[in-house]
């Protein structure tokens, strides 16, 4: 298991609107481990979303370095970006982002048919326990399946990490479980390291390491020995 | 109205402000193209009216062939209702100007009433002065065809030598096109203008009369023309009379002379009673502008079409985005009626903007856009553009009843929902499977890019819709302007190459064919073979503007015919006869004639009818074939004029050497040359083909604004969805791929659909175009075809490349953000 597989230095993100600057991100600094399963909370507008956004190389800090892996992709020009994003990265929409005129293992192939090392498109649904509705459109699948669908897009780009973006803040608490239960165990499996932002506290007890974030800064940072199992959840 | 809801309307126009300019554009583009071409043809029959009220022009010019005595004016202007009455001398002769042999016409005028309300076809003088002496004389001025003289160069006359004091330019001569002649070349190079008061001729050759209220009349109009007519017959009526008189007048001083008997049977004397409609000039401006206006209604229809889809697309969009407004709106308790008035009043204004704009730039515009082509082809008066209130009304009522229409169909769907449907956000369209997925044989073999484009493609049906009528509708204005293009360039080459394929025509002024003159074509190495047919004018009775040329041979020479002038219909050949009586394709349109039908034609001044016996292909002109026999058997007389039609060898085809010989035969009163006729066809189709650019370049603008629209609305839609590919790692260049591949593929299903309209379209044209002298060929060449769909494609590839910084342009947050 690699040492700081994930690590930001420094890292500064400021928006200029107008005359005010806004730190977004300022001056935050951690280190991620391989495999781990972390949850990074904090309120609205905390800046958690800017650090997912950073680390997705959606978007380039202000200032700092940021390394995946010992590749620093802060100096990464938008070419290499798209590329990264492209192999690296498998991201997770609040509101699974399908296509909606897709089925759901072309909506699959689409993600896994431009990487390097993808893994096959209907074994990762099958093993997802969507065999059945590998020919369906979105329309037709409820929302958990198509979290999965999307999370099953993900995981067939065979990526370095795993971000997620409230993964659950669309879906019913039942449903919600089932997927943080999939998420951890595509970590557990599999040996990727996952990342969810999230606003929901209950959560964090579930993660290896919580991050809490508080206006562009790390309040706390602590690593869990014993997690808790998501059943074992109340929110 | 509250308050509040006027400071949402402006707010409303001031944040949408490029989507209320497109709409404006497109409005002030449509507008301008059906008034300024609707205007162009009166405006430029308005100029020309005033021309000839203000320069007097001659309402009838009147010449014999002996000329008349003082006593025959007398008599010429009592017995018609004439306002003014000029006689004058005119002459054509060929002179020495610049070194060299000149055809010129020599007329004798009283310019020195130039400045008179009585003078008749008041010369422009444009430089130096009138003549004061006998040997000062004024210059037409210079064009394709007439010399440029200059003042103070001398022009010779045997021993006689003439100095230009002054240029001029006559109403009767504003056509830059060859004016024929019976001297010389057989073309006019130079017309001069003397002060007929230095001369004493003891008479006139021509005479020009105005009538009574002529000026009152639109020249162009068919009153104007029963006006004329009416007096015509009077001076018909006494022409006969006076030419006889006249006749005996010169032979007996002839005989005084001691001319020989046999010379002094052959003298005839006929009165040629001529008006504006045997003017070249006249003929050939009426005939070019009123083609305008038949090619014009069409088209803008197109535009209008268009200018539909594009407020239908752009209120859609507008009224969609503010759905959850919209239900908000309801909710608070507006009505239906009162949201969509919002709507309503935004895209009307922008109509009435872009009414405003295209109305006031169209008439002056595009009828002065055309006109300036015209420069090149007539020296013209300044053109006068007025605003017709009717054309501005009635297109700005078209266009407002087109977008208010849109914007209501397009708010009517929204409206109708639930409130509560309205507020939530809309779902996105279920995905659906296309049929094409039921022949796995393609489908398999698919890349998935391609499944999802074409799924797309087939699921925005509304998209596709628009996308078809207006990249299709832009591609058969394409295909329609080139194919007339195509039209247009072959009307002369299949006239005068495949159906008349004689070279020249010799009218002869005897009644009998000259035999001397046929020994001479016998010899002439030039001279492939010669014909002697008979030829006269005649007038459709129904309609007096459709003269037709009676072809008239000997019943000898009947196989003949058909090595000169192809008579067939299709691959067909017709068969003439003693009993045929052959008419061409457009009289019988004209006519509504068939086979059998009997058309009726006035000949002098009687009316005869003749029964169809078979139809041929033609293009230019009408004529009407008989053998000799048959003509005797119709009309009870005999032929008077006769002429030779002539082949001439290969290598002299273009070549008019032969005029000089030709005519020094006295029996010869005039010789026209094909290539020349063809060459004055040639320059009226390249005015319309002015008018075809115009109509062309209108459809690329349309095809750039229907494009830019309905590309901008896809992009806009679809920010998420590209966003997203953004984020799993696609390339700028592979997202707008992904994008722009749907927009061809339904842009090669709207050029194929174009394709069909433009061919039919064309055919619709075309007819409209045809007129009694020219029937346009309905034949579309492939390369017209080919251009058609390299130029529709290649602005949607231009367009979207245009586009591509939307695309860009979209931030990978916005993939994450909820629906606000």
């Amino acid at each position: 298991m690699k040492q700081d597989f994930v690590k930001l230095v420094n890292v500064k993100k400021q928006y200029k609107v107008g005359e005010i600057i806004i730190n977004a991100v300022n001056d935050v600094d951690f280190g991620i481990n391989e495999g781990e399963f972390v949850v990074i909370c904090g309120p609205s507008g905390a800046g958690k979303t800017t650090i997912l956004n950073l680390l997705g190389g959606m978007d380039t800090c202000t200032s700092g370095d940021i390394y995946l892996d010992g590749v620093n992709i802060s100096r990464m020009n938008r070419k290499e970006l798209t590329n990264y994003r492209r192999h690296d990265v498998g991201f997770i929409f609040q509101f699974y982002n399908l296509m909606s005129n897709l089925t759901a293992i072309e909506n699959v192939e689409i993600a896994s048919e431009i990487c390097r090392d993808p893994l096959n498109p209907f074994d990762t649904l099958e093993n997802l326990g969507l065999s059945e509705r590998t020919k369906n459109f979105p329309s037709q699948l409820s929302g958990g399946e198509q979290q999965r669908v999307a999370i099953a897009r993900a995981l067939a780009k065979n990526p370095k990490i795993l971000l997620c973006d409230e993964p659950t803040g669309a879906l019913d608490y039942e449903t919600g479980k089932r997927i943080l239960k999939i998420l951890k165990e595509a970590s557990r499996l599999n040996n990727k390291t996952v990342i969810i932002i999230t606003h929901n506290q209950a959560i964090t007890k579930m993660a290896d390491r919580v991050i809490y974030v508080k206006n562009g800064k790390i309040t706390s940072m602590s690593v869990q020995e014993n997690p808790v199992s998501v059943e074992e959840i109340e929110w | 109205m509250k308050k509040t809801y006027f400071k949402m309307l402006f707010r409303d126009i001031k944040n949408n402000l490029s989507r209320f300019f497109s709409i404006v554009a497109i409005v002030a583009l449509a507008v301008a193209f059906l008034v300024g071409l609707l205007s162009t043809t009166p405006d430029i029959r308005l100029t020309m009216n005033k021309y000839y009220k203000d320069t007097n022009t001659a309402d009838i010019l009147l010449k014999s062939d002996l000329g008349f005595i003082e006593e025959d004016i007398i008599k010429i202007n009592n017995s018609v209702d004439s306002e003014n009455i000029m006689p004058f001398v005119s002459f054509d002769k060929i002179l020495f100007c610049n070194s060299e042999k000149t055809t010129s016409r020599i007329q004798y005028l009283p310019l020195s009433f130039l400045e008179e309300n009585s003078f008749i076809g008041k010369l422009e003088l444009i430089d130096g002065k009138l003549p004061t002496t006998e040997n000062e004389v004024v210059v037409e001025r210079s064009n394709n065809y007439f010399v440029d003289v200059k003042i103070n160069d001398k022009i010779y006359d045997g021993d006689k030598e003439y100095t230009v004091v002054g240029i001029a330019g006559n109403p009767w001569y504003y056509v830059n096109e060859k004016e024929f002649s019976n001297v010389g070349s057989g073309t006019l190079n130079l017309i001069m203008y003397f002060d007929i008061s230095y001369f004493d001729f003891g008479y006139y050759t021509d005479v020009y009369i105005t009538i009574n209220n002529g000026k009152s009349f639109d020249t162009y109009k068919d009153d104007y023309k029963e006006l004329i007519n009416n007096e015509k017959d009077k001076l018909s009526i006494l022409g006969k009379d006076l030419a006889i008189d006249r006749l005996n007048q010169v032979t007996d001083q002839m005989k005084d002379y001691g001319v020989s008997q046999q010379e002094i049977d052959e003298v005839t004397n006929m009165w040629y009673i001529l008006d504006r409609y045997s003017n070249a000039s006249f003929v050939s401006l009426k005939n070019s502008s009123g083609k305008i206006s038949d090619i014009a209604t069409v088209f803008p229809l197109f535009f209008f079409l268009i200018a539909a889809l594009v407020a239908l697309s752009t209120m859609t969009r507008m009224i969609e985005e503010e759905r959850t407004q919209i239900g908000t709106l309801k909710s608070l308790g507006y009505s239906r009626g009162s949201i969509i008035f919002k709507y309503l009043l935004y895209s009307s204004a922008a109509c009435v903007v872009g009414a405003i704009i295209g109305v006031f730039t169209g008439f002056q515009a595009l009828p002065q856009l055309i006109y300036n082509t015209y420069a090149t082809m007539y020296h013209l008066p300044k053109l006068i553009t007025e605003l017709n209130w009717i054309y501005t009304v009635f297109s700005s009522l078209i266009m407002f009843i087109i977008i208010l229409s849109a914007t209501l169909f397009a708010g009517l769907t929204t409206l109708k929902a639930n409130t509560a449907t309205l507020i939530i956000q809309k779902a996105p369209k279920p995905g659906q499977r296309i049929f094409l997925e039921k022949i796995p044989f393609i489908w398999k073999r698919l890349k998935f890019n391609m499944k999802s484009s074409l799924r797309n493609v087939f699921r925005y049906k509304k998209s596709l819709f628009m996308v078809i009528i207006g990249i299709g509708g832009c591609s058969a204005l394409f295909l329609t302007g080139l194919g007339l293009g195509d039209s247009l360039s072959n009307v002369t080459k299949n006239q005068y190459e495949e159906i008349e394929k004689f070279d020249l025509t010799i009218g002869l002024n005897t009644k009998n064919p000259d035999r001397e003159l046929e020994a001479f074509l016998n010899d002439n190495t030039i001279v492939e073979n010669y014909l002697v047919v008979f030829k006269t004018n005649v007038i459709l009775t129904k309609n007096s503007e459709y003269s037709l040329g009676l072809i008239v041979i000997e019943d000898e020479d009947k196989d003949l015919l058909s090595e000169f002038i192809a008579i067939k219909h299709g691959k067909k050949d017709i068969i003439l006869d003693n009993n045929s009586v052959i008419i061409t394709k457009q009289l019988a349109n004209v006519s509504s004639s068939k086979i059998n039908d009997i058309v009726e034609i006035k000949y002098g001044i009687d009316n005869y009818e003749l029964k169809i016996t078979g139809i041929v292909d033609n293009y230019l002109n009408n004529y009407i074939y008989l053998t000799r026999t048959k003509f005797k058997e119709v009309f009870g007389t005999d032929l008077h004029n006769s002429s030779y039609i002539i082949k001439l060898v290969e290598e002299f085809k273009g070549n008019d050497s032969l005029s000089e010989d030709l005519l020094d035969y006295d029996s010869v009163n005039n010789i026209s040359f094909n290539y020349q006729s063809k060459e004055l066809f040639d320059n009226l189709i390249d005015k319309l083909s002015f008018v075809v650019v115009i109509l062309i370049a209108g459809a690329i603008v349309l095809a750039i604004i229907v494009v830019y629209n309905l590309t901008n609305i896809s992009i806009t839609e679809r920010t998420k969805e590209i966003a997203t590919l953004k984020v799993l790692g696609y390339h700028n260049r592979e997202v707008s791929k992904y994008i722009y591949r749907e927009m061809i593929i339904q842009s090669i299903m709207g050029i194929a659909f174009g394709l069909v309209l433009g061919k039919l379209l064309h055919l619709f044209v075309i007819s409209i175009a045809n007129s009694p002298g020219m029937i346009f060929p309905s034949v579309i060449s492939i390369y017209s075809y080919l251009i058609t769909i390299a130029s529709t494609i290649t602005i949607v590839i231009l367009v979207d490349l245009v586009m591509l910084y939307k695309i860009v342009g979209i931030k990978m947050s916005d993939s994450m953000k909820a629906i606000e």
